[in-house]
């Protein structure tokens, strides 16, 4: 299908999508069901407000910071697990442990146990890890053996292997992991400053305070900012990789 | 010379190579022709020293320069055509030097034009004479292939002997050819080692009575040999 069409085709769902969503916000009230515009009013009115860029920013900060704490340690056990056979085992079962239970009880039980003001960023960590070293781990077990076959032929030093075979072979897998873990981070780690409520500057205290006020319009408009932000970083992680593979 | 003695190697159990002695002349081209599975890479591997034999020795390889031209090209997807032969060359030559040497290789092997192309824009052939501009690029002492035709149609299989016959020329490497294409030993080896089914014993060493230089798929003499060869040792039943 020409790009053009799949564009028109994006756009004409787009509408129709806004359409039946004001059809079926006819006749009800805001609160229980806000149209098109009134969401569109409160995201004007939340951009406008002083509040709106360090609450945003307060929630970008965790999301990078728990990020940046699960990546080093995923690929650092990443590389272990694939030359020690038992860690790779072991971490097979935590991560699976980690994968398996529901995101509410980690909330739950770091609420319980930890410190107030870290509890999001620990909760994205151990979301977010198991997603991350799965990546990795994977990556690495799939690069192609008979590649580093050709490399140890023509006598590669271990770095040239490295280099060339090795993070090449991986950066699709980073790509991927990257993304479906800030993706997946941005909503637990909403979720998780519902529930913690030590700073009011945070999209999820944000969301919080207008489900108090039964202003379901705020919540949307709250909702949509997060997609807005969990797509510009999705944009941003693609844009990166592209310049870097084009210079390789 | 390359020297295997005795040689000898077990899968699980399963012997694939027994009592293998072969010698390989310097600057002269060896085939090692047998059936498929017969352990012909296996033997290919040993003599490079990346599988180790369980027994018997290896002599000649030490401290040479190898090359490998194998089944499927083995590119890496991620570089260019250019790039991909210079990552074999020392990291002691310069890096202008490097790029006017792998331009001018390409050119040899009829890749002008595609210097920047990554593997995935090019054609099978394609690939497969890039992997033998990499072998050849580094000036080698040893090549081992195999069966590098193998994968591409006879037009295809035609252009790349011509191609290998036109480099090695130049440089006169020690060339192990594992194949089990009997025209394609006869064409390119001074002289063929003939492997039976597993466990792998030689059947018979040919030398080649047709000089380099002369040796086309019309000459009689190579017509006669391929039709015993294939009569005697190929179908057999």
């Amino acid at each position: 299908m020409k790009k053009w069409l799949q564009t028109l085709l994006l756009i004409i769902f787009i509408i129709s999508f806004i359409a039946l969503w004001h059809f079926l916000s006819l006749g009800r009230k805001s609160m229980i069901f806000p149209s098109p515009y009134e969401v569109l009013v409160s995201l004007y009115s939340i951009i406008g407000s002083s509040y709106f860029l360090p609450t945003v920013f307060n929630t970008i900060k965790a999301v990078l910071l728990s990020f940046a704490l699960a990546f080093l340690p995923a690929l650092l056990l990443g590389i272990i697990s694939r030359l020690v056979p038992f860690i790779y085992r072991l971490m097979e079962f935590i991560t699976g442990f980690i994968r398996s239970i529901p995101t509410v009880a980690i909330i739950l039980t770091a609420l319980l146990l930890l410190p107030l003001s870290y509890t999001p960023v620990i909760i994205c960590y151990f979301v977010v890890f198991p997603v991350l070293y799965t990546n990795i781990s994977e990556g690495l077990r799939n690069v192609d053996v008979k590649l580093i076959e050709m490399a140890r032929v023509y006598r590669f030093s271990n770095a040239k292997i490295i280099r060339n075979i090795y993070i090449p072979s991986l950066k699709s897998y980073i790509i991927a992991g990257s993304r479906s873990a800030l993706g997946l981070n941005f909503k637990v780690m909403v979720t998780a400053e519902v529930f913690n409520f030590v700073n009011h500057r945070t999209i999820g205290a944000q969301m919080y305070m207008h489900k108090i006020g039964i202003d379901l319009a705020g919540i949307f408009a709250w909702a949509l900012i997060v997609a807005a932000v969990s797509i510009i970083f999705d944009l941003l992680i693609k844009i990166i990789f592209r310049e870097k593979t084009q210079n390789d | 010379m390359i020297r295997l003695s005795d040689i000898n190697k077990s899968f699980n159990g399963e012997v694939v190579l027994e009592n293998i002695n072969m010698e390989f002349e310097e600057k002269s081209v060896t085939a090692v022709l047998g059936p498929s599975g017969c352990g012909k890479t296996t033997l290919l591997k040993t003599a490079a020293g990346l599988i180790s034999a369980d027994s018997g020795s290896i002599t000649g390889v030490d401290g040479k320069r190898l090359s490998f031209i194998f089944q499927e090209p083995r590119l890496l997807p991620w570089k260019s055509a250019w790039k991909n032969l210079e990552l074999v060359l020392p990291d002691s030559m310069g890096k202008a030097e490097k790029k006017a040497l792998c331009f001018d290789m390409l050119e040899l092997v009829g890749l002008k034009g595609y210097e920047d192309h990554l593997p995935s824009e090019l054609s099978g052939g394609m690939c497969q004479r890039l992997s033998m501009a990499r072998a050849f690029i580094i000036q080698t002492d040893i090549l081992l292939m195999d069966e590098p035709f193998q994968s591409l149609d006879l037009k295809r299989q035609g252009q790349m002997i011509n191609l290998f016959r036109d480099l090695w020329i130049k440089q006169k490497p020690l060339v192990i050819l594992v194949t089990h294409n009997v025209q394609e030993a006869l064409l390119l080896s001074d002289k063929i080692y003939i492997l039976s089914d597993k466990p792998t014993v030689i059947l018979r060493e040919i030398k080649n009575p047709v000089p380099f230089e002369e040796r086309s798929i019309s000459n009689r003499q190579l017509y006669d040999l391929e039709h015993e060869i294939i009569s005697k040792y190929i179908i057999r039943d």
